[in-house]
């Protein structure tokens, strides 16, 4: 089966008649903003060689100091691989897409109307926003039954505030009121993180609000990692579906080049990234020493971010009991399937209205 | 939204006999074949089945209601006057065979025969089950095709797809589940 590929060394990765192979160089990789560079290779090979088949490849994420050349972009290309960079600091900074393989020249017409059209729009933003309500209650819901005291009291008040701004989404009338909406109901949520983590943990990384560039401290450091991870992998399934991945709704297409996936994004993030933080945090697999300060940001450590990915991988191939195909479905499938309900409200807005995934379980 | 003069060909003809919202779809450009492991090896076992025979054949033509048609296919024995499709497996058998009546029509309709005046005939190969099945044209089903290209002209006109068909256990087998119902 396809399965994305992680790699985390510096070197030279090439096409190798029909593999794909990477040659481990020597050196660290020097952060991106230090002074340099020749457009050299980056370091000598070391003489490591790590051939892996393409065909078990579906996605490919840069995390070393990579050297590629042209063949190998044409190779990727023809294998219809996506490819996405980071940079020293762990930020996600390019995708390499392949050309559009699945294309349907009327349902981008669709997608370009829905954007268009100010009341369509507004009815797939405000399910974006909704069912990102949805799955956050869950998540708050979740741990609630663990707390006592302040901590109970504090959450109770937050899920009374919380069904207010559910009421005010029907109530929005652009998609500056609605993003006013989801920033109040990111902002309440985030006020209750402490509260999930613990006292010793939240003692440990103290977070008091969502600051992304740069992140300011661990928790945000995660947050943001986590979050373009899931960013990527919403993109990778939008990219095995004929959805323009430019054209959105609740983001601007200018937000960032492929904006879609910020809006499926937002809908799985409680789920998949929060809960892994949680996850994470609480059973001490990542600790400070997996975090470093440069430059005003906090970022993870190569090491970190090893861990992360890992337990990201493993959570995305895990499965539920999906409702009405009745078979175990992996989350990231569940992906795709938004992928296809969005395709099926462009087509149909009446009959079969999008409704964002909502966590059933 | 409408699709102008849609060039209706065999498979669209077979599937719409499966399910009208699967043709609707594919005449989107909905595909879903890209992925399915099925679609895959039934491209191979067209491939390189018979490789030395003749191969894709071409054959257009005008529907009675004026609906441009297309055919394409897999195999031609012209000395035998025969056009064979493969197949992997006989689960959608009876669209298989209206995609090969499809192809004879589109003959018919160009007045094509053999040369001693006979009409050609067709033949289903399913090489996996080491089985064929002859598939010929009568009137009836002349008149049948014909309903049905006007069937799909209409529906490609339609702004929404037709609704799921709904039979789960025919929907499970389908490439367009997902799609459908995920
Ligand atoms: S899944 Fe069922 S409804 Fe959908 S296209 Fe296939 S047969 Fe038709």
């Amino acid at each position: 089966m396809k399965r994305p590929h992680y790699l985390f060394s510096s070197g030279r990765l090439r096409r190798q008649h029909n593999t794909l192979c990477l040659e481990r160089t020597t050196g660290e990789r020097l952060p991106d903003d230090a002074p340099d560079d020749e457009g050299l290779p980056s370091a000598e090979a070391d003489g490591a060689r790590s051939p892996f088949p393409v065909e078990a490849v579906d996605s490919l994420y840069l995390f070393g100091e990579i050297d590629i050349n042209s063949k190998l972009v044409t190779f990727l290309g023809q294998q219809g691989i996506p490819t996405f960079f980071y940079d020293y600091y762990g930020n996600y900074t390019a995708t390499l897409f392949p050309r559009e393989g699945q294309l349907s020249g009327r349902l981008r017409v669709d997608q370009a109307r829905h954007y268009l059209s100010g009341k369509r729009r507004l009815v797939l933003a405000r399910a974006f926003v909704e069912a990102a309500l949805f799955n956050i209650e869950r998540v708050i819901k979740y741990y609630q039954p663990r707390l006592v005291g302040e901590e109970q009291a504090a959450v109770q008040a937050t899920l009374v505030e919380l069904k207010k701004d559910r009421e005010a989404l029907p109530l929005t009338v652009d998609i500056h009121t609605l993003m006013a909406v989801e920033g109040r109901i990111r902002d309440r949520y985030y006020r209750l993180w402490p509260h999930f983590l613990g006292p010793e943990v939240a003692a440990r990384f103290p977070f008091n609000k969502r600051e992304r560039r740069p992140p300011s401290n661990e928790l945000n450091a995660l947050i943001s990692f986590g979050n373009s991870l899931c960013y990527s992998t919403v993109l990778r399934q939008i990219y095995r579906t004929a959805l323009d991945p430019t054209i959105a709704y609740l983001h601007e297409p200018g937000d960032r080049r492929f904006s879609l996936a910020l809006d499926l994004a937002e809908v799985f993030k409680p789920l998949l990234v929060d809960r892994m933080i949680f996850r994470l945090l609480k059973t001490g697999e990542l600790n400070p020493k997996h975090f470093e300060k440069y430059l005003g940001g906090c970022y993870l450590t190569e090491a970190g971010r090893k861990i992360v990915v890992s337990h990201w991988d493993e959570r995305l191939s895990q499965t539920v009991q999906h409702r009405t195909m009745n078979k175990k479905v992996s989350y990231e499938r569940l992906m795709r399937h938004e992928c296809y309900k969005l395709v099926r409200h462009l087509c149909d807005p009446v009959g079969d209205l999008y409704q964002g995934f909502h966590m059933w379980w | 939204m409408t699709i102008l003069n849609p060039r209706i060909g065999g498979m669209l003809v077979g599937y719409y006999r499966l399910c009208p919202r699967k043709a609707w779809l594919s005449m989107r450009g909905l595909w879903m074949e890209q992925e399915s492991d099925a679609v895959a090896l039934g491209r191979l076992l067209d491939d390189h089945s018979y490789d030395r025979d003749e191969k894709h054949l071409t054959i257009d033509a005008e529907a009675p209601d004026g609906t441009e048609l297309v055919g394409k296919v897999d195999r031609t024995n012209l000395k035998n006057g025969v056009l064979h499709e493969t197949k992997k497996g006989r689960a959608c058998e009876d669209s298989h065979r209206w995609q090969v009546r499809f192809y004879l029509w589109l003959l018919y309709l160009n007045g094509v025969t053999r040369s001693n005046g006979h009409p050609f005939t067709g033949q289903l190969d399913y090489p996996l089950l080491r089985r064929t099945e002859p598939v010929t044209l009568d009137a009836e089903h002349i008149t049948e095709l014909a309903t049905t290209v006007s069937a799909i002209r209409a529906i490609a006109d339609q702004e929404t797809p037709p609704p799921r068909l709904g039979k789960r256990s025919f929907c499970t087998k389908c490439a367009f589940e997902e799609l459908c119902y995920g």
